[in-house]
C-alpha cells in the first residue's frame, strides 16, 4: 500500500473518530438533563468579606436565566466578570443580579470596591 | 553593583513578559473553561498517532540542503522600510504621550492594552506568518541609531560568553515579577517610565557592542518575535522580502547557541506555570504538601523558584532525547552538534501552546483600545468615532474555544513533530537511523503536548 493511502486513512479515521469522541462533550450536559432553558437561583452570603461556607462555585446552562441575590454585612458593588454585569448592594438591601446566561465559559463575581473574590459561575455550552 | 543590575535588569522587563497579562487581575482575566477529559484524550491520542505516521511513513534519508529554500526574494522598496520605522518611532512617542498625560485608569487608557495585549500577543502571532517586521518597527533601535549618530562610539563586539543570557535574565526577572508578586506596575505612567529606562538601556548597550549585535542578542522584543518569526513563509530582511516554505529556516536553520533554545523552554514552561496556577493541583501543593512536608516557603517564592527549575528540566529532558537518539544510531556527530541542530523543531511547539493559553483571554482583551483610541486622553473626544463601540469580552463560547485550542495545540505538535523529522532525514544516512533517532523526540513532544493539553483540562 501506498505511504500517502496510508496517511490518508490516518488522516480520516483520525478526524471522524475524533469528531465522534468529542461530539458528546458539547451535547448530552444539555440532553442529560434538560434542554429548556431553566431559571437558576443562587444565594452568597458574606460576613467580614468571606463567603459562608466558602468560595461559591455555581453552575449553569447556556441559555439559562441566572440570578445571584448577594446579602453582606457591608456596603459594596458586586461585580460579574466576562459578563461585565454590575449591582450595587449594602448592609440593609441585599442585591440581585438576574441575567440571561447567554454565553458559555467560567466567570468570576468579586466585591468590586474591596477586590473581594466571591467565587465562580460556570456556564456550561 | 550587583543589586544594581538586578533591579535594572528587573525594572527593564516588567514591559517584557507575556504571561504578566492574565495574572494581572486588575486588567485581564480568561473565562474559559477546563478543557473537557474527550478533548484531552482526542487531543493525545491524534498528536501521539500523527508524528508515529510521520516518523514512519516518512523517513527516506534526503541530501542536507544548503539553506532555505526560498520561492520568491524581492526588493524591499526603501520606502516600506522607512515608512515602518517612522510607524514605529511615531506611535512609540504618542503612546509615550498617552501614557503620561492620560488616564491612570487602565481601563481609561489605551496604552496598556495596546502594549501588552496588542503589541505582545496580538504582534507576536503575526510573526508566525509574517517575520522581521520588529526590526524596522523597533522604536528602541531608532532612538539607538539617532543617538550612534549623535556621538559615534566605536563598540567592541558582543562578548560570545553572554550569548542570550541577557535575554533569559530579563523574561525570569519580569515573568516572576508579574506572575508571582501579586500584581504590580499595571500603571500607564509606570509603561512610560519603564520605556524610557529600556531605551537608555539599550543605548548603553549599542555603545558598548555595537546596535545590531546589542538588538540580535540582547534585546528581549528583537530576540522573541525573531523566535516566533523562524516559522514564517514571509520574512523582511534588510532590502529584500523572502517567501519561503513556512517552517522552511525551522528544518534548514540551526540554533545558533545552546542557550537559545533555553529560551524557547524559558517561554514554553511560563505558559505552563501560568496555567497551572489557577489550578487545583498547585493550590494542593502550595496550600496542603508544601507546608504538610515543612517547606516554609510563599507561594511566590515557590512559583519563582519553579520558573527557574522547570526551563531546565525541559532542556534536560531534551538533552536526554537528543542523547538517547544519538546512542540509539550510534553515529558519530557530537551531542552538541545534534542539540543545536534539532532545537528550532521546539519553537512551533511552545508557540503554539502560547496560543492555545491567550487566545480566549486575546479575542476580548484585543477590542479594549477600540473605544479608548477615539479618546485617549479622556477629553471627550470622538476622534475615529468609535468611543461607542461595546467591547465583547466573552465573543465566543467556551466549546468553540476548546475547539480552536485543541486544534492549535495538535497542529503545533504535529508542525514539531514533521519538521524534526525534516531536520533527521537530512542529518542520518540510514532509514533504520532516522526512525531511532526520532523515537525519543517523539516521546519527548508527545510529553510536552500531554502536559499542555493537561494543564489547560486541569478545574
Amino acid at each position: 500500500m501506498n505511504k500517502y493511502t496510508v496517511l490518508g486513512v490516518v488522516i480520516i479515521v483520525g478526524v471522524i473518530g475524533g469528531v465522534y469522541f468529542l461530539r458528546p462533550a458539547s451535547s448530552t450536559t444539555g440532553s442529560a438533563q434538560s434542554t429548556t432553558p431553566q431559571t437558576d437561583q443562587f444565594d452568597v452570603v458574606v460576613q467580614q468579606r468571606k463567603v459562608v461556607g466558602g468560595q461559591a462555585l455555581f453552575t449553569a446552562k447556556q441559555g439559562d436565566t441566572v440570578s445571584i441575590t448577594i446579602t453582606a454585612d457591608e456596603s459594596d458593588e458586586l461585580h460579574l466578570h466576562g459578563y461585565d454585569k454590575h449591582v450595587d448592594f449594602s448592609t440593609s438591601t441585599p442585591a440581585t443580579l438576574t441575567f440571561v446566561a447567554d454565553q458559555s465559559g467560567r466567570f468570576p463575581f468579586e466585591m468590586e470596591g474591596s477586590k473581594t473574590d466571591l467565587g465562580e459561575l460556570d456556564v456550561l455550552p | 553593583m550587583k543589586s544594581r543590575s538586578w533591579s535594572i535588569a528587573g525594572v527593564a522587563l516588567l514591559p517584557l513578559t507575556v504571561p504578566l497579562v492574565a495574572s494581572a487581575h486588575a486588567f485581564g482575566q480568561q473565562y474559559t473553561l477546563p478543557l473537557p477529559l474527550s478533548f484531552y484524550i482526542v487531543g493525545g491520542v491524534s498528536a501521539f498517532v500523527a508524528s508515529c505516521a510521520v516518523i514512519f511513513l516518512f523517513s527516506d534519508p534526503r541530501p542536507a540542503s544548503e539553506g532555505p529554500r526560498v520561492l520568491v526574494v524581492r526588493r524591499l522598496p526603501p520606502a516600506v522600510a522607512k515608512t515602518l520605522r517612522w510607524s514605529g518611532i511615531t506611535l512609540a512617542f504618542l503612546l509615550l504621550g498617552i501614557a503620561v498625560f492620560g488616564s491612570q485608569n487602565w481601563y481609561e487608557n489605551p496604552v496598556e492594552d495596546i502594549f501588552w495585549v496588542w503589541l505582545l500577543l496580538g504582534f507576536t502571532y503575526v510573526n508566525v506568518f509574517v517575520a522581521g517586521l520588529w526590526d524596522y518597527i523597533n522604536p528602541f533601535k531608532t532612538i539607538a541609531r539617532w543617538v550612534g549618530e549623535l556621538t559615534p562610539d566605536t563598540p567592541s563586539g558582543y562578548p560570545s560568553w553572554l550569548g542570550y543570557v541577557p535575554v533569559i535574565i530579563l523574561f525570569f526577572g519580569l515573568v516572576s515579577l508579574e506572575l508571582f508578586s501579586n500584581g504590580l506596575g499595571t500603571y500607564p505612567i509606570v509603561l512610560a517610565g519603564v520605556f524610557m529606562l529600556y531605551a537608555l538601556i539599550c543605548n548603553f548597550g549599542s555603545a558598548a557592542f555595537g546596535i545590531d549585535a546589542w538588538f540580535y542578542h540582547a534585546d528581549f522584543f528583537t530576540v522573541f518575535f525573531d523566535l516566533v518569526g523562524t516559522f514564517a513563509p514571509v520574512r523582511l530582511k534588510e532590502t529584500t522580502l523572502e517567501i519561503t516554505y513556512p517552517g522552511e529556516r525551522l528544518v534548514a536553520e540551526s540554533a545558533s547557541r545552546a542557550d537559545l533554545i533555553l529560551f524557547v523552554l524559558f517561554i514554553l514552561a511560563a505558559t505552563a506555570l501560568d496555567g497551572l496556577k489557577d489550578t487545583g493541583v498547585w493550590n494542593l501543593v502550595v496550600s496542603y504538601y508544601l507546608p504538610h512536608w515543612g517547606i516554609p516557603l510563599d507561594p511566590n517564592i515557590f512559583g519563582m523558584l519553579m520558573l527557574l527549575i522547570v526551563p531546565f528540566v525541559f532542556f534536560g529532558l531534551y538533552i536526554l532525547a537528543i542523547a538517547l537518539g544519538r546512542a540509539l544510531t550510534r553515529t558519530t556527530l557530537t551531542l552538541r552538534h545534534l542539540v543545536l541542530r534539532f532545537g528550532y523543531s521546539l519553537v512551533p511547539i511552545a508557540v503554539a501552546y502560547h496560543f492555545a493559553h491567550y487566545f480566549d483571554f486575546l479575542i476580548g482583551e484585543v477590542q479594549r483600545p477600540i473605544p479608548l483610541l477615539s479618546d485617549p486622553l479622556t477629553r471627550g473626544w470622538n476622534l475615529f468615532g468609535t468611543k461607542a463601540y461595546v467591547v465583547n469580552l466573552i465573543p465566543l463560547g467556551a466549546d468553540t474555544i476548546w475547539y480552536v485550542q485543541l486544534g492549535a495545540i495538535v497542529l503545533g505538535h504535529i508542525i514539531a513533530a514533521v519538521i524534526a523529522h525534516r531536520i533527521a532525514v537530512r542529518t542520518f544516512t540510514s532509514k533504520r537511523d532516522i526512525i531511532l533517532s526520532q523515537l525519543p523526540m517523539l516521546v519527548l513532544m508527545v510529553f510536552y503536548t500531554a502536559l499542555g493539553l493537561w494543564i489547560l483540562a486541569q478545574r
